[in-house]
């Protein structure tokens, strides 16, 4: 059952108790917090800041960037596709080739980075385009350039010039066509004006040479059809020059970047586009038909004229995809974004050349059903038709080109990059990252974070008891709490510096001890009579506990006994200012020494305080303490004192100090603040609850401010002069004292027998509160033991002592003494043996010792002599039987 | 205050001490010169190495303390006992201290039960020269188990000069300093100057033998 209580409390953690660890640990959680915020403080106080610029783009989707030719432009995806190439484009290597020379960036760099490191263009195109963020507005053509650097005006200088260097590179390109329109019809112009004019001058001459200068109807009529189907032919002409421009412009771009472009006799040569040519030949050449027939007036177009336009168109688109998949098709599969845009500029060209080649065969067919009409008339007839018509073509011709040579200037002129710049970037005034706001939050959330993870891992880890809380939650049942010893620093220069209840009963602590005292001989209804000190460990100061709580005790009147079973380390007689005796507890053990030879009395003025001392330390301690001699002898002590208080080994350093603890009526616990562990304390517990013996309480010793604000604050009162300490003081005196009267009381009830109380008298301090103070010459005569001086001869056995059975067997079944024992602390140099601490007369405690029977050295001669003596003797006898 | 030599080996013919009287007289002499009030005269007891001469012990003490007095010099009879082999037999000193030595290679079988025994029978021990036993050191187990049983530890002056005793100097182990002297005749006389070096020493001393 107990069990079970005990896991419930284990399971059960309330907010209360995450704030007490919160509260005790608060120290590794301010540190945590500021070693975490202060890493975070240091990184952005050295960091770099890194300043950000953008600059807002409206981006047309790139487009065939011949204007006249608006059918090519139907095939390509949706404008988002689009828009993520234009991305692409952005950041494209020329670009940012482009802004490094233009802002002198290599040179920068250079600079920036000192000698050594020499900066490379391709690294730096690297570390650019690694500033460049590039970034489209959902759904719309906005483009955002976000520029990231050291420097806030490069970042500026970069974002505005990479905007400016994309809309030229856009300008470049769609400029480059118009370009090379522009002057191929200039370069035209010249030489047809001057055809115009000989063609002029040579009709002028045949008509004035010839005398004819009309010619007939049907010349003039011939001569119209065939100057009509010229006059189409010749912007198709001008179309094929200007593609073949644009192919060799365009071929050269893609040379000069390392690219083989396939050729237009290649693509002429294509079997698919063959058939499309001939149905696209055929099928305009019924369109020509119909429009010769058709009047103009009446010019309403049938179904079928419809569907043959139609038709052209689909060819010509079919023609258009099938040339740009030839031209892909034959060039390198990663391309970039403006090689690939070049290529489809140079299809585009292809693709006009061959279409126009079409119009001018099928147009030349049937210039040429005319042509042929006309070698039917009569010679001069025919030749002034020739000049006339030559005239004719020239005209339109030069006419056609400067109508095209001033559209071509306007569109040169015209041409914009397809981009708009809507928000210049300027200069940022605060660094983008580090962000120190968010960065510093970040950092006090991480610090309180890491460090309340710290703070349970650490209470996790700690195994030591630090206050109430953790002994109530260790041991799960409530054990009552004796008394709580606030940690002292002994006054060596005093003679017991350890009795501090002796020296000065008043002081805080000592009320601290006088109240264990109080609370065992109340733990139970019937007052216990034996009471085992220990702790689970070693040096958790039990024995200074006892000492005092024994003190207090005997202060009260009662005639107390002090054992000391600690066998291994027995400490109780150093405490108690004593020097180590020769004689105790062992010599009554195993040689039956009387008890009132060997049990002492420590202090004077306390005669009714003695003291049971543990002697020689047997190699096998667990062999006595387990002994029925000693259960006797405790039930033979029982019977005469009122209060015995043993001292313990430490339950988990000797597996026998539950047995020996067997006769005693409980067990007070020592645990020491700080120190003594959970896991020990756990397990000394279980171990006491098997073995059936009541736990009195809980001692606490050793606190400290930091363990328990609490309690340091209640003794802080008590060693207060001011007003309010002094009145707790009466209060807490008055409650002592009538608290021990009434334990008197009751215990004279109990047993009936008349208890020798020691006289006390009652002296008023300053402050009125009295004390108990106890005076020498008044101890009652019968309480005293007898002078062991006054006895004529310890009645010791003085050979055969030890039983050879006790000594031999028990040890040599133990082997040699268990090393693992014996620790380490107490042996130090302080451990001088018999030394007297103070320098009290030993002559009590000297006369007390066994001491051999007191032989004169002479006595001790004579025995060797007769031990020598006999040898020789039987060696005679043997060396007479030998030689008989 | 006196100082006392609680080991020596100075009663004459005895052991493997002092050879004769005149060689007695002349250490006492010395001893005199030096300011140490009392020798404690500790003949071998039990020891398989040296033959003592137990018979001779009385007469020689005798005459020993006799002598001792022309020099101011209090003669104390005690022994060494060797424990191993059987520590039923040995002289105390001043009613109570028995002087122990054990072999120098290896520690005794049930040591500790054994010095545990004679506690138990009043004694105090004394171990002899704990510096020279090459089994024990500070740091050994034993050693500590004897300081909490009680037991004393004794240096030679020897043993402080080459400086095998410091360990146990240091650790404050030392309850008393003696000069293990075998008389002048077969070692090099030992230099009593040493006593004067650890008054601390001394008084421990006299403390633990109650003079
Ligand atoms: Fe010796």
């Amino acid at each position: 059952m107990e069990q079970q209580t005990y896991q419930e409390s284990q399971n059960e953690i309330s907010l209360k108790d995450i704030l007490r660890i919160v509260r005790k640990r608060k120290f590794w959680l301010a540190a945590t917090f500021i070693i975490v915020v202060g890493l975070v403080a240091g990184y952005l106080f050295r960091a770099t800041p890194i300043f950000q610029a953008s600059a807002t783009l409206w981006v047309e989707p790139t487009q065939s960037s011949s204007s006249f030719e608006d059918i090519f432009s139907l095939q390509g995806g949706t404008s988002t596709t689009r828009i993520s190439t234009e991305v692409e484009l952005i950041k494209s290597r020329r670009n940012i080739e482009k802004i490094i020379e233009d802002l002198d960036l290599l040179d920068y760099y250079t600079r920036l980075s000192g000698a050594k490191n020499r900066t490379t263009i391709n690294s730096l195109i690297g570390s650019i385009s690694n500033m460049i963020a590039v970034s489209t507005v959902k759904d719309t053509n906005i483009v955002r350039i976000s520029v990231d650097n050291e420097n806030p005006n490069l970042a500026r200088n970069i974002a505005n010039t990479l905007s400016v260097v994309y809309n030229d590179m856009l300008k470049e390109l769609a400029q480059e066509s118009f370009t090379v329109r522009r002057e191929f019809i200039e370069s035209q112009i010249g030489a047809t004006e001057q055809q115009v004019l000989d063609a002029e001058n040579l009709l002028r001459e045949f008509k004035e040479d010839k005398g004819i200068y009309i010619l007939d109807e049907e010349a003039r009529l011939l001569l119209e059809n065939v100057t009509y189907y010229e006059k189409q032919i010749d912007p198709y002409n001008i179309l094929v020059s200007e593609a073949e421009s644009k192919i060799s412009a365009f071929s050269e771009i893609l040379a000069e970047n390392g690219e083989q472009p396939v050729l237009y006799e290649k693509i002429s040569l294509d079997p698919q586009l063959r058939s499309i040519r001939a149905e696209m030949f055929r099928a305009k050449l019924e369109l020509a038909g119909y429009r010769d027939t058709t009047s103009p007036v009446l010019g309403r177009e049938s179904s079928r004229q419809v569907e043959l336009s139609t038709r052209i168109i689909r060819l010509e688109n079919d023609l258009n995809q099938q040339i740009l998949e030839i031209v892909y098709n034959a060039a390198k599969e990663d391309l970039s974004s403006y090689i690939r845009l070049v290529y489809k500029e140079l299809a585009d060209a292809y693709a006009l050349k061959y279409v126009a080649e079409i119009d001018i065969s099928y147009l030349t067919q049937l210039r040429n059903k005319y042509e042929e009409k006309m070698i039917t008339l009569p010679a001069l007839e025919q030749q002034l038709l020739d000049h006339q018509r030559d005239v004719t073509v020239k005209q339109n011709l030069y006419i056609l080109l400067l109508e095209n040579f001033e559209e071509a200037k306007i569109a040169e002129a015209a041409v914009t990059g397809t981009s708009t710049i809507i928000d210049q970037a300027v200069t940022p005034l605060s660094p983008i990252k580090p962000n120190k706001r968010m960065m510093l939050a970040i950092g006090v959330l991480l610090g309180l974070f890491l460090g309340i993870l710290l703070v349970f891992l650490v209470e996790a880890f700690d195994d030591a008891i630090r206050d109430e809380e953790t002994i109530r939650r260790t041991l799960g049942s409530e054990l009552p709490i004796l008394g709580r010893i606030p940690h002292l620093i002994y006054d060596e220069s005093q003679k017991y510096p350890e009795l501090i209840v002796y020296n000065d009963p008043t002081a805080p602590p000592s009320e601290a001890y006088k109240l264990i005292s109080t609370n065992v001989l109340y733990s139970s209804v019937e007052a216990p009579k034996v009471i085992s000190v220990t702790s689970a460990e070693m040096a958790q100061g039990k024995t200074s506990i006892l000492a005092n709580a024994g003190i207090a005790m005997a202060q009260n009147g009662l005639s107390t006994l002090l054992v000391d079973a600690d066998m291994r380390k027995p400490r109780l007689e150093k405490a108690m200012g004593s020097p180590r005796s020769q004689s105790g507890m062992v010599n009554h053990l195993l040689q039956d020494m009387d008890l009132d030879d060997i049990i002492q009395t420590p202090l004077d003025e306390l005669p009714n305080l003695k003291l049971l001392a543990v002697g020689p330390l047997p190699p096998n301690p667990t062999a006595l303490l387990t002994s029925d001699k000693f259960q006797k002898m405790l039930i033979t002590l029982r019977k005469k004192y009122d209060m015995i208080l043993i001292d313990l080994p430490p339950l988990l350093a000797a597996s026998d100090a539950l047995i020996a603890a067997r006769v005693s009526d409980g067990i007070v616990m020592v645990v020491r603040s700080g120190q003594s562990s959970k896991y020990g304390l756990k397990l000394a517990a279980e171990n006491i609850s098997n073995s059936g013996i009541p736990i009195v309480g809980i001692v606490i010793n050793d606190i400290t401010r930091e363990d328990s604000y609490h309690y340091y604050h209640y003794y802080y009162y008590y060693s207060d002069t001011g007003e309010k300490a002094a009145s707790k003081r009466r209060q807490y005196k008055s409650q002592y004292r009538k608290s021990t009267r009434r334990y008197r009381k009751r215990m004279s009830a109990l047993s009936g027998k008349k208890r020798n109380v020691v006289k006390k008298r009652a002296s008023v301090l300053e402050n009125g509160v009295e004390i108990i103070n106890l005076e020498k010459p008044t101890i009652p005569k019968p309480e005293i033991k007898p002078e062991p001086e006054l006895k004529p001869e310890p009645a010791v056995p003085e050979t055969e002592i030890v039983p050879d059975d006790v000594i031999d067997d028990d040890v040599i079944d133990d082997g040699v003494i268990d090393v693992d024992e014996i620790d380490d602390d107490v042996l130090d140099d302080e451990s001088a043996p018999v030394l007297p601490v103070s320098g009290k007369p030993s002559v009590n405690n000297r006369n007390r010792e066994t001491r051999p029977k007191v032989k004169s050295p002479f006595d001790y001669i004579t025995e060797l002599e007769q031990d020598v003596l006999q040898e020789e003797k039987n060696k005679e006898e043997e060396d007479d039987t030998t030689t008989e | 205050m006196g100082m006392i030599d609680i080991h020596s080996h100075l009663l004459p013919g005895i052991d493997d001490g002092v050879k004769t009287e005149e060689e007695a007289e002349k250490l006492l002499l010395l001893y005199k010169n030096a300011g140490i009030s009392r020798i404690v005269c500790t003949p071998h007891l039990a020891n398989p190495y040296v033959k003592t001469h137990v018979l001779g012990i009385r007469d020689a003490y005798t005459w020993f303390k006799e002598a001792a007095v022309n020099y101011g010099i209090e003669a104390i009879l005690g022994s060494e006992l060797y424990i191993g082999l059987d520590e039923s037999k040995f002289i105390p000193f001043l009613d109570k201290f028995l002087l122990v030595e054990t072999s120098m290679l290896v520690e005794p079988l049930y040591l500790l039960d054994k010095i545990f025994a004679l506690q138990l029978k009043g004694f105090s021990i004394i171990i002899a020269h704990i510096e020279r036993f090459s089994w024990i050191s500070v740091t050994s187990p034993t050693a500590k188990r004897m300081r909490e049983m009680g037991v004393y530890f004794q240096v030679n002056i020897q043993g402080i000069e080459d400086g095998s005793a410091e360990p146990y100097i240091k650790k404050n182990w030392v309850d008393f300093i003696a000069t293990d002297n075998h008389g002048i005749s077969r070692r090099a006389p030992v230099n009593l100057d040493i006593f004067h070096k650890y008054p601390e020493i001394m008084v421990r001393s006299m403390k633990i033998l109650n003079l």
